[in-house]
């Protein structure tokens, strides 16, 4: 990449976004005139209903009875004895009730005595606040006026008040800190607002840079200049990334602002937040800065791989729409009492991120979470540009007709040995998770075994009924043939090399995740129990790895290689594989063999390559299940030497990858 | 100069009821674009032009074939991107940015073409009377008149001095006034020795103006040669007749939509 061309493509499409009003107006004015105005009508509007509760003259209707004791009542209330303010007008209606239907009265009470205690029935609307304000406060009324007439009665007898009305007393003592309580307070309602102020801030940027440019017509006139389509790409993600980062820091700013405001406003008035200084926000407001502006990375390049796909500003619109809603779907989680930030959810995107700061503001810095959060979201920033600078090599995308899904064509239509596309091919995949999970999940519910067997069964039959039905090149798809001697030794070493180091990060997992690494063994123990070893290794290794590499190495990866560059092919079709064993201390593991396996198809030519190392790969670990008592030996001297380990496993990948590149490849 | 060989573009193409069909769009052709020689690119809707100027352009990839580009000292120049620095391309598609004034997007231009920055706004006076742009040179494209802006379009084109020109319809849709500042452009770009590419629906315009002439249809190249053979061939007084007469030996039924 030339970085002279980046830097004036890039100065290019910050001057022409930045013109944009529509851009600037949805970047600055939401935050930093509309934040600021709507928590000042809040706040107005909130004193207001106070003050209204609190000075409204509450009318009640006395249909008589019992005047003494209400007279007294009214007398207690009118004292304000107990330091209570409401204004209460007992008036005397002839038809009470009708008058409270029709909202006159605000209440009406009636007074019973039975052998010297008084019932008193407060009739009320509960659909009228004022109505129920007043039940609320007449109540509370009549509580203290309760208090007084015990301790008069009590007295009266002679008796220990305190003994008898007092026998349980509560009191609540709140022991977090002050800046917690704040906090807390703070935290449902922040991260919610910065996810909507960055997708606020990325939404233009990315449709003008993309959709928008394809529009005005200009895609064209900027292609016939002498720059990569990676350099056009970058210097795009780069100004939507930029503008959505300066809304970021707008967004922290004008929040910041108002919680100054909160803060100075409430330590005037009451002693609640004493000792909290506002500096001791700088570390979290800096932690989230960063983890946010990951974030704010992952939303741009997601929503410009989203408009890429429209022609126009009107159609991009449509397709953000919907991805804005889940986005503040999954950003909803921060207000669900009781979900917190841990090693699962800090992998989920958008939610982590409203966990985190939550997590922030009432000063929780857990370190090793606060890495996964940024981590992933940068992972997830890096895979969402690498799939875009995809998109961006596709001339289909350019020039707009783009190829569907030929699943959904009529079967007649379509011509012989044609290729499945990425999209439907992810389509077939999300069929097969789902049927496992439904399907094969209540069969296992009643005889593991046979679910098993149920599960790899859809695994493999949906791709092949796919590619019946688009009439596919069987031959090219699934390319079972007998592989090469040297692409054969490769693959072998890569297994061997691959097995050491899918074992050592399911090692350093276990170490961070012991219960859901324990919960993935004790799951296989489950399958293979009163099994004889036979049996495991066909329901385990066998039935896996030739069904998986039929769906995986097969039809996903041929879909892919048909639109993506092999490169990228193999990191979606890894992670996909990674995804589809649903468990996360899994994913890691399975992605890097699943990137192994895709790389020695590809050079080989031959589906039989990948299916004898995943065979292996499954039927060690079932050996060491089995075995794996007499095999502690040979673990031991591992750990004893643990260059070894790493010497084994990097000379085996090297060596391995080295003759599968070299070795001719069997023609395609 | 181009060389064009056996150059093909693949397509697939909706047809009715959701079917879809693979053709070619560009349909292996092989020719010659020479320096100081205006090629006139002629052919009815969906005969493949602008598939073509658009591969010559580097703006899409061949499916099959290429182009050999030398420049004037024979020194053959493959590279893509270097191809697309002495290259020249305006057509229909290629609009411009209209919150951007007619200089900056001249220095943008330039910057980007990685020319000597020292000479930078010279040149823009420069090209500015070549094409008569002073009056509107500070002006924002969006607020400039077709004209105006196909002038400035010529500007972009012009501002790196290339050594081919490629032409798609470049007077669709605008007055006599404004094509003829770009016809005339053509003639003094000709005579200082450039290659020019040039397609039109304009038969008149060709006749007079273009040296050699590819008749294309459904992705091939159905006639070739200057205007005045192609006449005699055919035994027709003007370009339009001959258009009509090679055309319909292939069948007149448009062709659809590339």
């Amino acid at each position: 990449m030339n970085r002279r061309n980046l830097k004036f493509l890039y100065k290019k499409e910050m001057m022409d976004v930045i013109r944009d009003k529509k851009t600037m107006l949805a970047m600055f004015l939401l935050p930093l005139i509309l934040y600021p105005l709507i928590f000042i009508v809040v706040m107005q509007v909130m004193v207001m209903i106070n003050h209204n509760r609190e000075e409204h003259v509450y009318k009640i209707a006395y249909s008589g009875g019992q005047e003494k004791v209400v007279e007294e009542l009214t007398k207690f209330i009118a004292g304000e004895e107990d330091e209570l303010d409401y204004v209460f007008e007992v008036v005397s209606a002839e038809n009470a009730e009708a008058e409270l239907k029709e909202e006159k009265v605000d209440a009406v009470i009636e007074v019973k005595e039975q052998s010297g205690n008084y019932t008193f029935q407060i009739s009320y609307l509960s659909a009228v606040t004022n109505s129920n304000n007043c039940l609320s406060m007449y109540k509370e009324e009549l509580e203290a006026f309760r208090k007084k007439l015990s301790v008069k009665r009590a007295g009266e007898t002679g008796l220990n008040v305190d003994y008898l009305i007092n026998p349980v007393k509560s009191e609540g003592k709140d022991l977090s800190s002050r800046e917690s309580s704040i906090g807390n307070i703070l935290g449902t309602v922040i991260p919610f607002m910065l996810i909507i102020s960055i997708l606020m801030g990325a939404t233009y940027p990315a449709i003008d840079t993309t959709s928008g440019e394809k529009e005005r017509g200009t895609l064209e006139t900027l292609l016939t200049l002498p720059i990569s389509n990676m350099e056009l790409i970058t210097s795009k993600f780069l100004s939507v990334a930029t503008l959505s980062l300066i809304s970021v820091l707008i967004n922290v700013l004008s929040i910041g602002g108002i919680i100054a405001y909160l803060y100075a406003t409430i330590a005037s008035m009451s002693d609640s937040v004493k000792g909290l200084h506002l500096s001791d926000f700088i570390p979290a407001v800096l932690i989230a800065m960063i983890c946010i502006s990951a974030f704010a990375l992952f939303i741009s390049a997601i929503f410009m791989c989203v408009c890429s796909f429209a022609k126009s500003f009107k159609e991009a619109n449509n397709y953000i729409t919907p991805l804005m809603l889940v986005i503040m779907f999954v950003g909803y989680i921060g207000f669900i009492p009781n979900v917190v930030l841990d090693y699962k959810m800090a992998l989920i995107p958008v939610a982590n991120i409203c966990l985190l700061i939550k997590d922030l503001l009432v000063f929780k810095y857990n370190f090793s979470l606060i890495f996964i959060v940024l981590f992933s979201n940068i992972l997830y920033a890096m895979i969402t540009v690498m799939f875009l600078a995809s998109i961006y090599r596709s001339e289909n995308l350019l020039f707009g007709d783009a190829t569907g899904m030929k699943l959904f064509e009529r079967r007649k239509n379509l011509k012989k040995g044609s290729m499945p596309t990425p999209q439907e091919a992810v389509l077939v995949l999300v069929i097969v998770l789902l049927a496992m999970t439904y399907i094969g999940g209540l069969a296992t519910l009643k005889n593991l075994q046979a679910g098993i067997l149920i599960q790899q069964g859809f695994v493999l039959l949906l791709p092949v009924l796919a590619t019946i039905y688009i009439k596919g090149d069987y031959k090219k798809i699934y390319s079972i043939r007998l592989p090469k001697p040297l692409h054969l030794c490769g693959a072998l070493l890569v297994f061997a090399g691959g097995y050491l180091l899918t074992s050592w990060i399911g090692g350093i997992l276990e170490h961070f995740f012991p219960s859901q690494s324990s919960a993935v063994s004790e799951q296989f123990e489950l399958i293979i129990k009163g099994v004889p070893f036979p049996a495991a290794v066909l329901l385990i290794a066998l039935l896996p790895a030739v069904c998986e590499e039929i769906l995986f190495r097969g039809y996903l990866m041929r879909a892919f290689l048909e639109k993506f560059s092999v490169p990228v092919s193999i990191l979606f079709v890894a992670v996909l594989f990674g995804i589809s064993h649903m468990s996360f201390v899994r994913f890691p593991g399975t992605a890097v063999l699943g990137a192994f396996l895709c790389y020695m198809v590809y050079k080989s030519g031959s589906l039989l390559t990948s299916m004898l190392v995943h065979f292996l790969n499954n039927a060690t670990a079932v050996c060491v299940m089995y075995y794996g008592d007499r095999l502690q030996g040979v673990e031991r001297f591992l750990d004893q030497y643990i260059f070894l380990y790493f010497g084994i496993m990097i000379v085996s990948l090297a060596a391995g990858v080295i003759l599968l590149r070299n070795a001719s490849t069997n023609g395609d | 100069m181009i060389q064009v060989e056996n150059i093909a573009k693949k397509f697939i193409r909706q047809k009715k009821k959701g079917k879809k069909e693979e053709f070619f769009a560009v349909d292996h052709i092989s020719f010659e674009a020479r320096e100081g020689e205006i090629l006139g690119i002629l052919g009815p809707n969906g005969a493949g032009k602008t598939t073509l100027l658009r591969m010559l352009g580097n703006l899409m990839e061949p499916t099959a074939g290429g182009v050999v580009m030398k420049n004037g000292d024979g020194e053959v120049i493959s590279n893509a991107i270097e191809q697309k620095r002495r290259i020249g391309y305006l057509s229909e598609n290629t609009k411009l940015y209209g919150r951007f004034t007619v200089r900056e997007l001249l220095r943008i231009f330039e910057e980007i073409y990685g020319l000597d920055r020292e000479k930078t706004e010279e040149r823009i006076e420069k090209v500015s009377d070549i094409l008569d742009m002073e009056s509107f040179l500070d002006n924002r494209i969006e607020k400039l008149s077709t004209g105006q802006k196909q002038r400035s379009n010529i500007a972009r084109c012009l501002i790196h001095d290339p050594e081919i020109y490629i032409f798609d319809e470049p007077t669709l849709g605008l007055d006599i006034i404004s094509s003829k500042a770009i016809i005339d452009f053509m003639e003094q770009e000709k005579g200082r020795g450039k290659t020019i590419l040039y397609s039109t629906h304009y038969m008149e315009e060709a006749q007079t103006l273009c040296d050699r002439i590819l008749m294309m249809h459904k992705g091939k190249i159905v006639a070739e040669g200057t205007p005045e053979e192609l006449m005699q061939k055919t035994g027709t007084r003007s370009l339009r007749e001959t258009f009509f007469q090679i055309v319909g030996e292939h069948g007149l039924e448009e062709s659809e939509d590339e």
